[in-house]
């Protein structure tokens, strides 16, 4: 554990810390363009400067190791020339072009000019021209703005292994490219436009689409698959507009896949159902969630006095959170006392494990997890058209369909028996043939909308935080809590995603000693599963 | 599109590989042997080099790219290199640069329309002392006045 | 000097061509290589090279068995060592290692092999200039003789060691002759220098211990195994010791290689008849570069200094790689000056911010002095840009445009100002044309 003097507070940090993270613990990390946490450092961009006592000049400080009775200084007249020179340097070329550039408001270039810049070049000399190109179906690239930071291709070479991205030429003519025809389509493309320090690595998804400070933003996790990769969720005018990953060293490091990007679009689809409805001979009304709630109360009565109170089924997914499975449990089982209680699977994804151990999972059903720790459910079509079985012979009478899933998946068989149903109700976030049979369609919250937590497949509680409102002021928490009390039962904890959580603790040995408040930003482990963070790079490298 | 190397290409490529402990340190070696082979380095060579030493495209055009002396797509028969940096400079190898040029009727840089010669200017050849320099392809000719380079471009098959 | 320097690197004559090994080792060559390998331990080869006090002739003058002596043991990294012999050489104004390529391959073959058997290296890799396809020639066909006669291969002189050579060549690129950038190229990658530490007798090429030596100062040592410590200490100056080949170009009536004793006066290299014989056409000196491109330009009234490292180095320039460029008054320093920033930007391999931009920059500004078009103000900008450049890379390239800039530009400062006469453009439209 080396001690150092870093402007002149004493720090100790652990061996084999960069200076630049060792100055992080007394002051701010020193400027930098081409340091990235995530990646090898390359020593490029010559800004991260500091003053080292006893040595001569200026060092950089993101690739030397903090060491014992070393005197740092961040400030010192050497550094801050220095860093005005690469500064004034690093904008001889750059097109001045902030205002139309995607990446102003988090461009750490715009940020250390302001910082550590002259305010005026002295560059009268001829600017060298190069025109915007392609680079594969979602990057776009603006060569003018590239500050040779490799950023992008280490994280080509060292995360994904693909490198379709290198320098050509040298000097001030080196260029940053694709070989013509191969363009860059892997499926963690996108995360060399978060981590490109200025605007030249462009999201097509994303250009020309918000400003950034113009962004509400929330920490939370996606959705996509059973990984549940850290994400802060972005809106712009009540839009989600995008999807940044959030550094978590025990799921997803620095990165998220493209996939989890951009399989939002459900979200603000106008397919997508909005309104509650009721159905009756064949006629829809949108009605307000009491009267659907009645409606309900009312079906379940009737099918329950007339063929006792097994005749009622359920099903639900893995896109319901750990709270609304378990007041989905307590409904269902506790109150209702189903047959039946059956969890839909989504279809599976491809797997993916790149270079450096970084995972999209097959599976698709994020809170799989959870469906299993709170009510010992396994998503299985088996148990789906064992269901539909029943309907058929007329054992099951009255269906709920809960959580919904953004592609529908249900069975045919299903589908074919939904209309023996004396009551069915179907909460889901896009059209299917199974919600043109409902008796109740009740909208579901997406993912950005929703408050409480997912377990993903390392067994990590993990938070998600609304930054979008659901159809249902409430979420599907609130549906499922208002259920409860129309059927004459109260939802524990006063209906929340804390209060629940709580109750689930409580209940549960898998949360026993969990508290939603302390899952924090990164989760915890639930009982049983091992916490671990993982090296950024693949294991012998 | 679907290049590939000769019998005795790919024999002097094992025997390249055989020499260095990773694929990848035989980049310049193999792309010489691709030059000789396939008369200059263009897209499809660069693949092929790709496909033989695991590497993607993109880092063999980043390596080629990089080094000035592989042979472009689209030069002639016979590249002449003058040497402009300071000690060729100071004894005249500008009058010689021009010479070519009039002679052959094009720009430094640029290339006969019957393919025959391009002509370069480029920095130090490491002949200092016999200054003015001509390279012409692998052959180096030093002390080189006007006349003694119509002489050897005349000498050329 | 008491007695007259007598040769020892430059002592072929004519070009070497098929049957070099029989002319060398008619000189006595291979004998010391043989010698090292069979009576002597690797740790005594370093030692003995320690003592001469050999300093690396590539440049910065690194005592040569103090850095074969920083190779770790393999108990510490264990795994293949290798030497790389550096014959890159690109320095303007620099042609020794050519001329030694090109008339003696087995010198610097032998040296070689006495520095691999020194480090405890079985691989010898030699990097030598793209541009130079007849010495690589030359040296592939020396490298078949000395296996054929066992000076290479395995079980060399009947010991267990074994020493094999591989030729690599380069592709065009300045920049590879600095060590690290080199390493990088040999590994099949755009020459990028690398980050010191850790330096390459540590970890170098394919991550192992590795040693870099110039081709001239491997052609150094088989005379310090044959003729020892007090002979090699015998020439040259306390702190640089032995002999050197200078490369002369320029306006000198003799440009070529010269051989002599370290600390030879400049002025002697420049006006002796055995030397450079005086200015090309009788024209007065103006202005030398004594080491190289690279190093501080000294005026006419400092030509008057020793061509030793400390010498120089107390005249503010540098011995570097000993190639004199001598210039006559017919020259202008402005255009000599545009000539290497037009170099280095050329060279600059685009990594560190400084270096890229600076290069290109002062390039720029310099094209418009070459067009009259140059600025007061400028004076000022162009020692500024070397000074953000200085000392801020990872590797010298910048330094090696930054101290011509700043020497041309205090030195000859009214020169620059007679470039001051044309219009200046308060917005020069992009355009797509490129220094150089």
């Amino acid at each position: 554990m080396p001690r150092l003097t870093i402007n002149g507070q004493e720090v100790e940090v652990p061996q084999g810390t960069l200076l630049i993270e060792a100055c992080a613990r007394v002051t701010e990390k020193p400027p930098h363009f081409c340091y990235h946490p995530g990646l090898r450092p390359d020593g490029n961009c010559r800004m991260c400067m500091v003053k080292i006592e006893g040595m001569r000049g200026v060092s950089i400080s993101c690739t030397l190791p903090a060491a014992e009775g070393m005197v740092v200084s961040t400030e010192h007249p050497e550094v801050l020339a220095a860093r005005r020179g690469v500064m004034e340097f690093l904008l001889i070329h750059h097109p001045l072009d902030c205002p139309v550039c995607d990446k102003a408001g988090e461009c750490i270039l715009q940020d250390h000019s302001y910082d550590h810049g002259r305010g005026a070049s002295r560059y009268i000399e001829p600017k060298i021209v190069r025109p915007k190109r392609d680079l594969g179906p979602r990057i776009a690239l603006w060569p003018e703005r590239c500050i040779r930071c490799s950023r992008c291709t280490r994280f080509l070479d060292e995360v994904t292994g693909t490198s379709e991205l290198a320098f050509f030429e040298r000097g001030d003519r080196t260029d940053l490219d694709i070989f013509p025809g191969r363009p860059i389509d892997n499926p963690l493309s996108l995360n060399i436009v978060d981590i490109c320090p200025v605007g030249a690595l462009i999201s097509k998804d994303f250009l020309f689409r918000a400003r950034v400070w113009n962004l509400r933003k929330k920490a939370s996790v996606c959705a996509a698959c059973s990984r549940g990769c850290n994400v802060v969720l972005e809106s712009y005018e009540g839009k989600l507009t995008r999807l940044v990953p959030r550094p978590n060293p025990h799921v997803n490091h620095h990165w998220m896949c493209d996939h989890g990007r951009l399989s939002h679009a459900y979200v603000h689809d106008p397919r997508r159902p909005r309104q509650i409805v009721k159905r009756e001979d064949a006629r829809s009304f949108n009605v307000a969630l009491p009267e659907a709630l009645e409606a309900i109360r009312a079906g379940l009565e009737a099918v329950r006095a007339a063929h006792g109170a097994a005749a009622v089924g359920g099903l639900v997914t893995a896109w319901l959170t750990n709270e609304e499975l378990h007041l989905a449990g307590r409904l269902l089982r506790d109150v209702l006392g189903a047959r039946r209680l059956v969890a839909l699977a989504a279809p599976p994804g491809e797997a993916y494990v790149a270079k450096s151990g970084f995972r999209i999972a097959a599976d698709r059903n994020p809170n799989r997890a959870g469906l299993e720790a709170v009510l010992g459910l396994v998503p299985d079509d088996e148990a789906v058209r064992a269901l539909a079985a029943d309907i058929e012979t007329g054992a099951i009478r009255a269906l709920l369909v809960l959580g919904g899933m953004p592609a529908p998946a249900y069975p045919e068989e299903l589908v074919a028996v939904a209309s023996r149903l004396e009551l069915l109700v179907v909460q889901d976030l896009v059209p299917s043939a199974l919600l043109d049979r409902a008796h109740i369609v009740l909208p579901a919250a997406a993912a950005p909308e929703k408050h409480g937590s997912f377990i993903n497949d390392d067994g990590r509680v993990q938070r998600l935080e609304p930054l979008l409102v659901p159809p249902v002021p409430g979420g599907d928490l609130g549906i499922l809590g208002a259920l409860l009390r129309a059927l004459g039962d109260r939802p524990p904890g006063g209906g929340g995603a804390v209060g629940v959580f709580a109750d689930l603790a409580a209940r549960n040995e898998r949360f026993q000693g969990l508290t939603f408040q302390e899952l924090g930003d990164l989760g915890r482990p639930r009982r049983g599963a091992e916490d671990r963070p993982r090296p950024p790079h693949a294991a012998g490298e | 599109m679907s290049l590939a190397f000769s019998e005795r290409a790919r024999a002097e490529i094992d025997r390249l590989l055989a020499r260095y402990p990773t694929r990848g340190a035989a980049t310049l070696p193999v792309l010489r042997v691709a030059e000789r082979e396939f008369g200059g380095i263009d897209d499809d060579v660069m693949v092929l080099v790709a496909d033989t030493l695991d590497l993607s495209p993109a880092q063999v055009r980043g390596v080629f790219s990089f080094y000035t002396h592989l042979r472009r797509p689209g030069w002639g028969k016979y590249v002449l290199q003058v040497c402009a940096t300071l000690s060729c400079a100071l004894r005249g190898c500008e009058g010689l640069a021009d010479h070519l040029e009039a002679r052959l009727g094009i720009r430094a840089g640029q290339t006969t329309p019957d393919r025959r010669f391009t002509l370069l200017k480029v920095e130090c050849l490491a002949r200092c002392g016999e200054s003015p320099v001509l390279q012409v392809n692998d052959d180096m000719y030093v002390n080189v006045t006007p006349a003694k380079a119509d002489a050897i471009l005349e000498s050329l098959p | 000097m008491s007695t007259p320097y007598e040769p020892y690197l430059l002592t072929a004559d004519g070009t070497a061509d098929f049957g070099a090994l029989r002319r060398y080792e008619e000189r006595g060559g291979w004998a010391a290589a043989r010698r090292a390998v069979t009576e002597m331990t690797p740790a005594e080869v370093i030692g003995l090279v320690k003592a001469a006090g050999l300093r690396g002739r590539g440049g910065a003058g690194f005592p040569a068995g103090v850095k074969w002596g920083f190779v770790p043991p393999p108990d510490r990294v264990p795994g293949p060592r290798y030497l790389v012999v550096n014959a890159d050489e690109s320095e303007p104004g620099t042609f020794k290692d050519q001329a030694l390529l090109e008339t003696d391959p087995h010198l610097t073959l032998e040296g070689a092999v006495i520095a691999a058997y020194a480090i405890g290296a079985e691989t010898i890799y030699i990097y030598i200039r793209g541009e130079m396809p007849a010495e690589a020639r030359i040296l592939q066909e020396a490298i078949h003789e000395a296996y054929g006669a066992g000076h290479l291969g395995a079980g060399l002189y009947d010991t267990a060691t074994r020493m094999d050579v591989t030729v690599h060549r380069g592709a065009g690129a300045y920049i590879c002759g600095e060590e690290t950038a080199l390493l990088t190229s040999l590994e099949g990658g755009r020459g990028y220098p690398r980050i010191k530490p850790p330096f390459p007798a540590f970890s170098g090429l394919f991550g192992q211990p590795t040693i870099i030596n110039n081709v001239e100062t491997l052609a150094n040592v088989p005379a310090i195994v044959n003729r020892g410590v007090a002979w090699f200490r015998s020439m040259g100056t306390e702190q640089s010791p032995g002999g050197k080949i200078f490369s002369l170009s320029g306006h000198l009536k003799r440009p070529g290689n010269y051989e002599a004793p370290l600390g030879i006066g400049l002025l002697t290299l420049l006006h002796d008849p055995r030397y450079g014989a005086g200015p090309w056409q009788e024209r007065p000196f103006k202005a030398v570069i004594p080491g190289g491109s690279s190093v501080p330009v000294l005026r006419a009234d400092e030509l008057d200094v020793r061509m030793d490292f400390e010498s120089l180095q107390a005249a503010g320039t540098m011995l570097g790689s000993g190639g004199v460029i001598a210039m006559d008054e017919s020259v202008d320093m402005v255009e000599v000056l545009y000539n290497l920033a037009r170099f280095y930007h050329h060279e600059s391999c685009g990594q560190c911010t400084p270096c890229r931009e600076g290069t290109g920059w002062t390039a720029r500004i310099l094209r418009r002095f070459h067009e009259n078009r140059g600025r007061e103000e400028d004076l000022a900008l162009l020692l500024d840009i070397a000074d953000q450049m200085m000392g801020k890379t990872i590797c010298p390239l910048a330094d090696a445009l930054a101290m011509p800039v700043k020497s041309h530009v205090t030195k000859f400062p009214d020169e620059f100002r007679r470039h001051m006469g044309g219009e200046i453009p308060r917005y020069v439209p992009p355009s797509s044309w490129a220094v150089g």
